[in-house]
């Protein structure tokens, strides 16, 4: 078996995850012996006996015994840094979760609140103009939903911009929604201030529309952070495949929880999409592919432009002519966006896990191998 | 030798009671533990295990035990700067700045022949016990070759059982980047595996 295979190679991976979970778990079919013996044995190298009483006991008493307090400068405050390809994954997170176990929550229609986004993104954040819109979007529906005077909306035909979704609620349709873009959570008395939540913490973000019913779930690397159910609600048609929807929740205890969410276009998630800097276009890597969408109508077949090996990193020149392509066997790819041809490709030795453009435009940062080097821009 | 039945005895490292509700009771124990902090003790309790699991790979038996309740030291006095999201990334962040400290102006110290024999299934048959243990050393061997951030990504996945967004807020990279320099240390053991063994690439 060739141990450069791909797909092997993911398999093996998949097995160590089961192996970390079951030790007795069995190997997927594809896997040699070899692959077996290694992963096994890895696992097994890295692996460790649980403490007994007295080790834990031992090190809780010296943990208990240490001055304090102690300053750690690893924990320092997050920041929102427009670094790289200003993907949502760059943006450091807070998030405080309330105790919030129930919330009523109704949808608002993609199309206008996109509209809102994309003319505020356009005066001049950059990179940033992703989570700058759900920033804004978040706070408009706040806003929008405050204005009602109504905390816990039951009616969706009552509230501005459910327009597409609200269209037909006998459907029962379901959403799988890939990745979570923001959260932002609005608390009143009684509950404690109003705190941010996480951009990149959610992994996975799963809404079910069924019925008047809408179940929110959150999946992540914080696990999930409540089971959202309400209603009834405007029904999202999967058939619009919006870019983005804003979901509303509003607490039990009367708070206002806003959840900005990315519905699935094609499997993208957050971290593999860019906007263009005239906000015209989306682009997103698909294995050895980047796709790009209009804007404005996501839903029309996407220009596909096709390398050999897979995309790891993406950015759009600050002129909008070139989109820069990292992949993962270290090419750089400019791509011109007036024909769409590769004008130029420079091969560099580790996979390229970051892009970014300097402010003028001028220089182009590439994270490769754990280095970034600057490279003049064409 | 009927390799694919070798099974260890082992218990995960990736806990099963991992589930959203204790992440959530965890999150929830360390705001407690601002004010009160014996509150601190669930989320030492759950993550002990991991944190030494994962310095022990990394520093070494001798001095495993110390840099554990080094990680726990920082984050009990750190508590007031966890900012949500996953305690295990929070904690493995710290960890691995630890284990960084430590090992800082030293070469690791973990030994390659010091196996647990204890940590082989004993219901097993003798003779994949012992291919268990070579496979194990040769290993060991071919992750000693390698440079110490692949080294370190690996022990945060397979000794810390974290995911990769986990180890990418723990080391301060992309997720992506993780799952991709993953992507390459597994194949480049693989390949270093099989020239062990004497398995011609095909």
């Amino acid at each position: 078996m060739n141990p450069h295979d791909n797909t092997t190679n993911r398999l093996l991976r998949r097995y160590l995850d089961a192996l970390a979970a079951d030790p007795h778990a069995e190997p997927p079919a594809g896997l040699d012996e070899s692959d077996v013996a290694l992963a096994r044995a890895l696992t097994q190298a890295h692996h460790s006996l649980p403490l007994d009483h007295a080790q834990r006991t031992r090190i809780w008493t010296r943990i208990n015994t240490a001055p304090q307090p102690r300053t750690i400068s690893t924990l320092a405050p997050p920041t929102i840094s427009p670094s790289r390809n200003g993907h949502a994954d760059h943006v450091d997170y807070h998030m405080d979760y309330k105790e919030t176990e129930t919330m009523t929550i109704t949808t608002r229609s993609w199309p206008r609140q996109r509209q809102d986004s994309r003319s505020t993104a356009q005066r001049g954040l950059g990179t940033l103009l992703l989570v700058t819109a759900a920033m804004i979007l978040i706070v408009a529906g706040v806003l929008v939903l405050r204005g009602t005077g109504d905390n816990e909306p039951t009616d969706p035909a009552g509230l501005p911009g459910d327009g597409a979704f609200g269209a037909n609620q006998q459907e029962t349709p379901t959403l799988d929604i890939t990745a979570m873009a923001f959260v932002q959570q609005t608390l009143e008395p009684p509950a404690q201030t109003a705190t941010r939540m996480m951009a990149d913490a959610v992994q996975t973000a799963y809404a079910e529309a069924v019925g008047t019913q809408v179940a929110l779930t959150l999946e992540g690397v914080v696990g999930t952070y409540g089971a959202v159910v309400g209603g009834p609600t405007a029904t999202p048609t999967p058939t619009a495949t919006p870019m983005m929807a804003v979901i509303t929740a509003t607490a039990a205890f009367g708070g206002d929880i806003t959840l900005m969410v990315p519905l699935t276009v094609v499997n993208f998630s957050l971290d593999q999409l860019v906007w263009s800097p005239d906000g015209r276009m989306i682009a997103g890597m698909v294995g050895a592919e980047v796709w790009l969408f209009n804007a404005d109508n996501p839903d029309n077949d996407p220009i596909v432009l096709t390398d050999q090996t897979a995309v790891t990193a993406l950015a759009f020149s600050l002129d909008g002519r070139y989109v820069v392509a990292g992949h993962e066997d270290g090419s750089l790819v400019w791509w011109n966006t007036a024909q769409w041809l590769i004008v130029r490709a420079e091969g560099l030795n580790a996979p390229i896990t970051g892009l970014a453009f300097s402010p003028d435009g001028r220089t182009l940062l590439v994270e490769t191998g754990g280095e970034v080097q600057f490279w003049a821009a064409p | 030798m009927e390799r694919t039945r070798l099974m260890v005895h082992t218990t995960p490292n990736r806990c099963p009671e991992d589930d959203a509700h204790t992440q959530k009771d965890d999150a929830r124990s360390l705001r407690a533990a601002r004010d009160d902090l014996a509150q601190f003790a669930p989320v030492y309790e759950r993550y002990v295990d991991r944190i030494y699991a994962y310095c022990r790979t990394r520093v070494g038996n001798s001095d495993a035990e110390d840099v554990t309740s080094q990680v726990f030291t920082q984050a009990l006095s750190g508590v007031d700067g966890y900012r949500g999201g996953s305690v295990a990334a929070w904690l493995f962040r710290i960890a691995h700045n630890c284990v960084v400290d430590h090992l800082r102006g030293q070469r690791s110290t973990v030994p390659l022949d010091d196996l647990e024999w204890s940590l082989l299934d004993t219901g097993r048959d003798v003779l994949d016990q012992i291919a268990l243990a070579e496979d194990v050393r040769r290993v060991r061997r071919l992750i000693a070759e390698l440079p110490d951030e692949q080294a370190n990504l690996l022990a945060l996945k397979l000794a810390g059982g974290l995911n990769a967004k986990e180890i990418a807020a723990a080391v301060g990279k992309t997720h992506v980047a993780v799952r991709v320099e993953l992507h390459r240390i597994i194949q480049r053991l693989r390949v270093a595996y099989r020239a062990e063994i004497g398995e011609v690439d095909t």
